[in-house]
């Protein structure tokens, strides 16, 4: 092969537009040691590819890297991916931090009452457990009454809708 | 990502419930300082304090139902009735309960508001509206609607007589 195809090989390699078998040849022109003196900076640039390519791993490499791997994930300790939980907490506590903000400003507070007011004469916040029971007695007997009223007005209710006339009713 | 949906269901409801707690409160604290009504509130640790002193109680009824109770609030007023009655209609969310007695005769309105499911239910709100009293009260705990049937049935009170005591103070 000549330096000129060479050299037109060289360009359109440059361009990578060379065919795989186009830089095979280049390869071996440059490997082989008739060089043109032009051409011998290239040289230097193949000789570097050839020798890189020549470095290979160890034959068990991957598979003593494999085993190490296995050993660790087989150990008394387990890997574990901490992603999933930290999300769920980031979420939990954001979700969190949202609804307490929702129950503190959203939903509008009171004023804050005056407890001078507060314990005005109507205001019974009840002190004694035997007064407890009394008014929960009262109230539970208020409650039963209204039942028992709200019972009765529902039976004469039912039965002023039972004798209302209906038309065409014999 | 099923259970974040889930978390953020069950803390939406956690805020939702707030809300509602709320919401009853809410109605309890604006009219406390109110003079025209009588407010009576019994806590929680009361009602614990006083679960040793409902043992020498005569009727089992009764006595299961206070034991029962977790919290009571009872709101009163002879002043503006009608208004304050539909104020609270309007005030407490109504819709997140279920009712369990509505009566309008005369202008006299009666409701039964329940939380809970089947008998047992975990709140109790009665709301009484007329011409010339309001009634709100609040039970919290385990109420036994049945109980309370079965006392309405045994009770011969008369009307306003039970008020007394409340209205004393």
């Amino acid at each position: 092969m000549n330096t000129k195809d060479i050299k037109a090989l060289l360009d359109r390699y440059f361009e990578a537009e060379t065919s795989l078998e186009e830089e095979k040849t280049l390869r071996q022109y440059f490997a082989g040691g008739d060089v043109d003196a032009e051409l011998k900076p290239y040289a230097s640039m193949f000789g570097y590819f050839a020798q890189e390519a020549a470095i290979t791993t160890e034959k068990d490499f991957l598979k003593g890297l494999d085993s190490q791997t296995h050993t660790q994930a087989s150990g008394s300790s387990k890997v574990i991916s901490m992603r999933r939980w930290v999300q769920m907490a980031a979420a939990a506590s954001a979700i969190f931090l949202a609804s307490f903000l929702v129950v503190k400003y959203m939903i509008p507070q009171e004023e804050s009452t005056n407890l001078s007011q507060t314990t005005a004469a109507n205001y019974v916040e009840v002190q004694d457990p035997e007064e407890a029971i009394e008014y929960t007695e009262d109230a539970i007997r208020i409650l039963a009454q209204v039942f028992k009223t709200s019972e009765k007005q529902l039976e004469s209710g039912m039965e002023r809708i039972d004798n209302t006339p209906v038309i065409g009713a014999q | 990502m099923k259970q974040l949906t889930s978390l953020a269901l069950a803390l939406f409801f956690t805020v939702a419930s707030y809300a509602q707690v709320d919401a009853i409160d809410k109605f309890f604290n604006q009219y406390q300082e109110n003079q025209d009504f009588t407010v009576v509130f019994v806590s929680p640790k009361m009602f614990q304090m006083a679960a040793k002193a409902t043992q020498d109680m005569e009727d089992p009824e009764l006595k299961e139902l206070i034991n029962g109770i977790k919290g009571l609030k009872i709101l009163t007023t002879d002043v503006n009735a009608a208004k304050y009655y539909s104020e609270a209609i309007k005030k407490i969310p109504v819709g997140e309960y279920e009712t369990l007695v509505t009566v309008r005769d005369k202008g006299e309105n009666v409701r039964f508001l329940t939380k809970g499911t089947g008998d047992i239910v975990n709140e109790l709100l009665l709301l009484v509206g007329g011409k010339d009293e309001f009634v709100l009260m609040s039970f919290v705990g385990k109420i036994d609607i049945n109980k309370i049937s079965k006392l309405a049935k045994k009770f011969n009170v008369d009307g306003i007589e039970h008020l007394e005591k409340i209205e004393k103070h």
